[in-house]
């Protein structure tokens, strides 16, 4: 074969061209809350590439129990994400790097409010990790109080 | 020479239908690898995305036990069929959605299943029906009976509607449901409410519905490009004009624990409404919704 390189390039470029579409990622690859969360239609799934940081707004209801779970590739590594009020001031609510990197967390909210979940993919350690990968979030509500299972 | 040549151009041509037919293949609900070009990509990597809650989630709060059940408040299943442009079955898919969730909260069997039915029509007037599967359909006559099944199982159907929707680029169609679904549930809470009352737990969550007001049209800002989004967005002006001028109780936010150990946020900022405010929204939402369902 007299090229060998071109091919290899043609092959290099089918896989660059060849991003994640992350509809639905979440669903299938998240944890769950247990049976007494009702999941939100807020939970969604994105594109990211390594050291990417975004942000997610969304409304959490006053008088709720909130669970916020974020996973990713095990090839991401810990992700980092923080709950922020969506003010000027983005005070910190919650930080998972000082819970460890939880990949969930529970609470009760007492008020209806703006919140940004800040999710941060790690840089990669060689720094030639480049891929683009799916990053999911799952948001699941239920009254405060009501831990019974639904089902 | 040339062979060699014609050989690596078809080599160069299969692999860029390889990427398609890949597309077009896997369109199941998992992680699926789709051929996209490098502006595509740079536009799926966002900083900021913007999202809300369902209709079903603002109703999730009502008790209903003290409650009437008032269905002249919801859209006749009758009148599904009159609506004959995308834009006006996109947006009335949206109220049938909401008035789905009313009706799913006062356990009213027969009715579930017709505005089942009229959701899964709709869908199928805007094409858009393979987003709901017939396994999905089943279980909800299987659990009619059953309003927490239900509850999950519409969620499931929102859900499914709007990722098929984002799957094959047509969120447009996802805003417009979207903006039909918010001015049914909130034009429902508000009728739903005999007189204002300061502290009435319905009439603080009309209120924060600023908040989700304000995140709708951020997402739908993203497609004002769009004649009939922009039209939408101005029918939903007097309804903004209102919520503009809530009165804001600015209070710290607080983070905590409870006895067993949950984190708690307590306290932060809330919008607050006069008795006239309440009023001149609950005119604005009747005249939006008006507007919004007219079949002519």
């Amino acid at each position: 074969m007299r090229y060998p390189l071109l091919i290899a390039f043609i092959i290099s470029l089918n896989s660059f061209l060849k991003a994640q579409d992350c509809t639905g990622y979440h669903k299938y690859h998240c944890p769950y809350g247990d049976y007494s969360f009702y999941t939100s239609q807020q939970s969604t799934s994105a594109l990211f590439r390594r050291g990417q940081t975004s942000e997610f707004n969304m409304v959490i209801y006053g008088d709720e129990d909130y669970y916020i779970a974020v996973c990713g590739h095990r090839k991401l590594g810990d992700l980092h994400f923080r709950l922020l009020e969506d003010n000027k001031e983005r005070n910190v609510l919650y930080d998972n790097a000082q819970d460890d990197f939880s990949e969930s967390i529970v609470f009760t909210n007492e008020v209806t409010r703006n919140i940004i979940v800040e999710v941060t993919v790690p840089e990669s350690g060689s720094g030639k990790d480049k891929d683009l990968r799916c990053v999911g979030i799952v948001v699941q509500f239920r009254e405060t109080g009501e831990t019974e299972p639904k089902f | 020479m040339k062979a060699k040549f014609l050989a690596l151009i078809i080599l160069v041509g299969f692999v860029v239908i390889s990427c398609k037919r890949d597309s077009s293949r896997k369109n199941d609900n998992d992680t699926k690898d789709i051929t996209l070009g490098i502006e595509d990509i740079e536009r799926d990597i966002q900083k900021v995305y913007i999202r809300f809650p369902s209709p079903e989630e603002m109703f999730t709060f009502i008790d209903s036990t003290g409650l009437q059940y008032d269905n002249s408040l919801l859209l006749p299943v009758s009148v599904y069929d009159k609506y004959l442009d995308s834009k006006s079955r996109a947006l009335n898919l949206g109220t049938y959605i909401a008035d789905l969730a009313y009706i799913t909260l006062f356990q009213q069997y027969k009715e579930t299943m017709d505005y089942f039915q009229v959701v899964y029509n709709m869908t199928e007037n805007l094409r858009i029906s393979p987003a709901l599967n017939e396994s999905l359909m089943n279980r909800i006559e299987k659990n009619v009976r059953n309003i927490d099944s239900l509850k999950v199982l519409s969620g499931i159907a929102f859900d499914d509607i709007s990722d098929y929707l984002i799957r094959n680029d047509q969120e447009k169609t996802f805003v417009l449901i979207s903006i039909g679904g918010f001015v049914e549930s909130l034009y429902i809470a508000m009728n739903i409410i005999d007189e204002y009352q300061v502290g009435n737990e319905t009439i603080q969550r009309v209120a924060d519905q600023k908040l989700v007001f304000d995140n709708l049209i951020k997402y739908a800002d993203a497609f004002k490009g769009d004649s009939d989004i922009q039209q939408v967005i101005g029918i939903l002006k007097p309804v903004q004009d209102v919520f503009d001028q809530l009165h804001l109780e600015e209070n710290d936010t607080r983070t905590g624990r409870d006895d067993k150990g949950q984190l708690v946020f307590s306290g932060g900022n809330r919008y607050i409404f006069s008795d006239s405010e309440f009023e001149e929204l609950n005119q604005a939402v009747t005249e939006a919704r008006k507007k919004i369902t007219s079949t002519n």
